[in-house]
C-alpha cells in the first residue's frame, strides 16, 4: 500500500450514504427487526389483494364478534362479521400512506424553511413567528380545525396533517441550522465564494438533515394516531374503508365483550410506531460519518 | 518592498441586540479601532494580542467576511470595501483563510476530496480537472491523495490542518490569513505545520497575516509583528526588534507575561492584566490610552488623550506618549507639562 504510482487504481471505492444506511441497519439487531417489521407491513399493504384471505368489507354476520382462532378467521371477526386479518392487511395501505406521506411532504417544506430562516435573519424572524402562531394550537386541535375547514376526505386530511407538522420539523431544522451556521466550515465556504444557496443546500443540508430524518421517524407515530383521530371524527378516511385508526375506534364500543376488535389494530399501530422510532435512532448513527464507521468495519479499508 | 494591503483607520464595532421583550438594548463591542497597517508583498506579518483584542476581526475584514464600519482597505491598489459583487468573488481567489480548529473548518459530512475541491468547482473548474488538482494539492501539503475519499474526522488534527491549508491554496491565492493555525495542535505537530507553511510561503511567494498567542512562534516565524490591545494597534516593528526591545508598556508586560521572562509579583500582576482583556473595559470616560487603566508607567496625559501610532525608530511605530517626540504632539491638544519620556 505504499506504492504511489498505483494510486489511482488502488483508490478505495467511494461509499454512498445509502450504503452506510443499509449496512448500519443490517449491523444493528434492533434496527434489523424494526426495518423487518416495516418491510413486512409495506409488503402486506402492497400485495393486500393476494395475501388477504377475504375481501376487506365482506361481512359474515353469523360470526360477528368471534374471537381470534375462529376457523378461517385467524384474528377473529369484528362487530359486522368482517375478517379482522384481511382488514388489517388492507388497512396497512392507508395507515402507512397517512403516516408517511404527510411527514415526507412536511419535511420537504420544513427543511428549506428552516435553512433559509437560519441564514437570512429577517426572513427567519418572519418564518419562526409564523410557526409560533401554528404552535399555539395543540397538534390534534389544529389538524381538526383545518380538516373541518377543508371538508372530509383523505387528501384534505393529509393537507391538514402537513400543515400541522411543519412547525415542529421547521423548528428542529432551524435549531440545527443555527448551530451549523456558526461553524468554521461555513465561514470557510463563504471565504471560497460558495454562493449562499450552495452553502445552504450542499454544505449545511447534509449536517442538518439527520436531525430532521430522526425527528420525522419519531413523529410518524403521532401522525398515524392523529390521522386515526381525524378519521374517527369523520374528517379523514370514511367508514367502510379499512384503516387501523378507524378499526380501533370502531372496536371501542365492544371493548368489554370483544376486546380483540380494538386491541389488534391498536397493537399494530403501537408496533408500527415503535418500529419507526427504533429505525430513526439507527438512521441517525448510520447517517453520521463520525459514528458509522463503528457500524461498518471493513478490514481491508483499514491501513 | 511593495505593499500588498494598506489599511487605514479601519474600525469595526459589533452591535448585539440583547435582553428580552421589554428590556431590549444594543450592546456595542468595539472590536477594531482605527487600525493603520501595511502588509508588504511576500512578508509574514505576525499579529499578537490578548484574547478579544480584535485580531480575528481584523483578518476577517481583509477577507470581507466581516464588513468594516469605517476606514479603508486597499488591496493591490484597489479599494476593497467598494468592490462590486463579481470583483469580490474574484478577490476570494486571491485571499484565503486558515482557521484555528482544523476539524471544525472542514465539512464533517463531506469527504476530504469534496472539501478541497469545493473552491475549484466554485470557479468553474470541471470535476475531472478539479480531482487532479486536489491530488496535486494534497501531495503538496504532504498527504497521501489515496486517502482523500475518507472523512475529515478520520485524520489527526495536524493532517486536518494540512487539508485545510490545501483547500486554502486551491485557488492559488497570494495572501493567507492564518488565524492561530497551530494553537489547537500538539507542540511536535506545530513545528511540522509551521515548516510546511514556511516552505509554501517561499515556494509560492505568499504573503501571510499570522495570528498567534504564542510569542515564541511569532518571533521565529514572522518578519514583522504588530501588537494589538482592545482593538487598538499599539506597536509594530520587525519581530526581532519588538522582542529585543519592546517599546510600549503593554508589549513589555505582555512579553514578560507570555515569555515568562519575569518571575516576581510585578509579573503576576502583569499576567493578570494581559489575560483579563475580555473583562469590563476600564471605566474612564473620554479620550485615553486603552492601556492607561493598568499601565505602570502612566503619565497624566494618558488619561486625557489618546496616543496615535507614531514612527519611533527606523521601521518601528508605537502608540505611546512615552515615545512621542514633542514635535509630534498634535496641535489641537493643549500642551501639558508632563514628562514625555525618552524619545527612542
Ligand atoms: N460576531 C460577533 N458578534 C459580536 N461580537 C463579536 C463578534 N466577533 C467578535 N466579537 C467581539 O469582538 C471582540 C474582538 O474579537 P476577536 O475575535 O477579533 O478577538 P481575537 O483577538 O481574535 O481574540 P482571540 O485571541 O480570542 O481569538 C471581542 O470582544 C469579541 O467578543
Ligand atoms: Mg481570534
Amino acid at each position: 500500500m505504499t506504492d504511489r504510482s498505483a494510486a489511482p487504481a488502488r483508490r478505495a471505492p467511494r461509499r454512498s450514504n445509502l450504503y452506510f444506511v443499509w449496512r448500519g441497519v443490517l449491523g444493528d439487531p434492533v434496527a434489523r427487526i424494526a426495518a423487518g417489521i416495516i418491510a413486512i407491513m409495506v409488503l402486506a399493504a402492497a400485495f393486500a389483494p393476494w395475501i388477504a384471505p377475504w375481501p376487506p368489507n365482506a361481512a359474515n354476520p353469523e360470526l360477528r364478534l368471534m374471537p381470534p382462532g375462529t376457523p378461517g378467521h385467524l384474528l377473529g371477526l369484528d362487530n359486522q362479521g368482517r375478517d379482522i386479518l384481511s382488514r388489517l392487511i388492507y388497512g396497512a395501505r392507508l395507515t402507512l400512506v397517512c403516516g408517511i406521506v404527510p411527514v415526507l411532504i412536511g419535511a420537504a417544506i420544513s427543511i428549506p424553511l428552516g435553512l433559509l430562516g437560519a441564514w437570512y435573519p429577517l426572513l427567519g424572524g418572519v418564518i419562526m413567528r409564523l410557526m409560533d402562531v401554528l404552535f399555539a394550537f395543540p397538534m390534534a386541535l389544529l389538524a381538526i380545525m383545518l380538516a373541518a375547514l377543508m371538508g372530509p376526505g383523505v387528501a384534505n386530511m393529509m393537507i391538514a396533517l402537513v400543515v400541522t407538522l411543519i412547525p415542529y420539523n421547521t423548528r428542529v431544522v432551524y435549531a440545527a441550522a443555527c448551530l451549523e451556521r456558526d461553524q468554521a466550515y461555513v465561514e470557510a465556504a463563504r471565504a471560497m465564494a460558495t454562493p449562499d444557496l450552495k452553502i445552504l443546500f450542499i454544505e449545511m443540508l447534509p449536517n442538518v438533515v439527520a436531525a430532521s430524518v430522526v425527528y420525522s421517524c419519531t413523529i410518524i407515530g403521532a401522525v398515524v394516531i392523529t390521522a386515526a383521530g381525524l378519521s374517527f371524527l369523520g374528517l379523514g378516511v370514511q367508514p367502510p374503508t379499512a384503516e387501523w385508526g378507524i378499526m380501533t375506534s370502531e372496536g371501542r364500543s365492544y371493548i368489554f365483550n370483544a376486546p380483540h376488535i380494538a386491541a389488534i389494530p391498536g397493537i399494530s399501530i403501537t408496533i408500527l410506531v415503535m418500529a419507526f422510532n427504533l429505525l430513526g435512532d439507527s438512521l441517525r448513527d448510520s447517517l453520521d460519518p463520525r459514528t458509522r464507521l463503528r457500524l461498518v468495519r471493513t478490514a481491508k479499508d483499514r491501513t | 518592498m511593495e505593499n500588498l494591503i494598506e489599511i487605514r483607520d479601519l474600525s469595526k464595532t459589533f452591535r448585539v441586540r440583547q435582553g428580552g421583550l421589554f428590556d431590549r438594548h444594543t450592546v456595542l463591542t468595539p472590536a477594531v479601532r482605527d487600525v493603520d497597517i501595511d502588509i508588504r508583498r511576500g512578508e509574514i506579518l505576525g499579529c499578537v494580542g490578548g484574547s478579544g483584542s480584535g485580531k480575528s476581526t481584523l483578518g476577517r475584514m481583509i477577507l470581507r467576511l466581516i464588513e468594516a464600519d469605517d476606514g479603508t482597505i486597499t488591496y493591490a491598489g484597489r479599494d476593497l470595501r467598494a468592490l462590486p459583487p463579481e470583483d469580490l468573488r474574484q478577490h476570494r481567489r486571491r485571499a484565503q483563510i486558515v482557521f484555528q480548529d482544523p476539524l471544525q473548518s472542514l465539512n464533517p459530512r463531506r469527504t476530504v476530496d469534496e472539501n478541497v475541491a469545493r473552491p475549484l468547482l466554485n470557479f468553474g473548474i470541471r470535476p475531472a480537472a478539479a480531482a487532479r488538482r486536489v491530488d496535486e494539492l494534497l501531495e503538496m501539503v504532504g498527504l497521501d491523495p489515496r486517502q482523500s475519499h475518507r472523512y475529515p474526522h478520520e485524520f489527526s488534527g495536524g493532517q486536518c490542518q494540512r487539508i485545510a491549508i490545501a483547500r486554502a491554496l486551491a485557488l492559488e491565492p497570494e495572501f493567507l490569513f492564518l488565524d492561530e493555525p497551530v494553537s489547537a495542535l500538539d507542540v511536535s505537530i506545530q513545528a511540522q505545520i509551521l515548516n510546511l507553511l514556511k516552505r509554501l510561503q517561499v515556494e509560492l511567494g505568499l504573503t501571510y497575516l499570522f495570528v498567534s498567542h504564542d510569542l515564541k512562534i511569532v518571533r521565529q516565524f514572522c518578519d514583522r509583528t504588530m501588537v494589538m490591545y482592545r482593538g487598538k494597534l499599539l506597536e509594530t516593528g520587525s519581530s526581532e526588534a519588538v522582542y529585543r526591545d519592546p517599546l510600549h508598556p503593554f508589549t513589555q508586560d505582555f512579553l514578560g507575561t507570555v515569555l515568562h521572562a519575569r518571575r516576581d509579583e510585578a509579573w503576576q500582576r502583569a499576567a493578570e492584566r494581559a489575560e483579563d482583556l475580555e473583562g469590563a473595559p476600564p471605566d474612564m470616560a473620554g479620550d485615553h490610552c486603552p492601556y492607561a487603566a493598568t499601565c505602570t508607567r502612566r503619565v497624566a496625559r494618558c488619561t486625557t488623550a489618546e496616543p496615535l501610532l507614531r514612527p519611533a525608530a527606523p521601521g518601528r511605530a508605537v502608540a505611546c506618549f512615552l515615545h512621542e517626540s514633542p514635535a509630534d504632539v498634535p496641535s489641537p491638544q493643549p500642551r501639558t507639562l508632563t514628562p514625555t519620556g525618552a524619545t527612542a
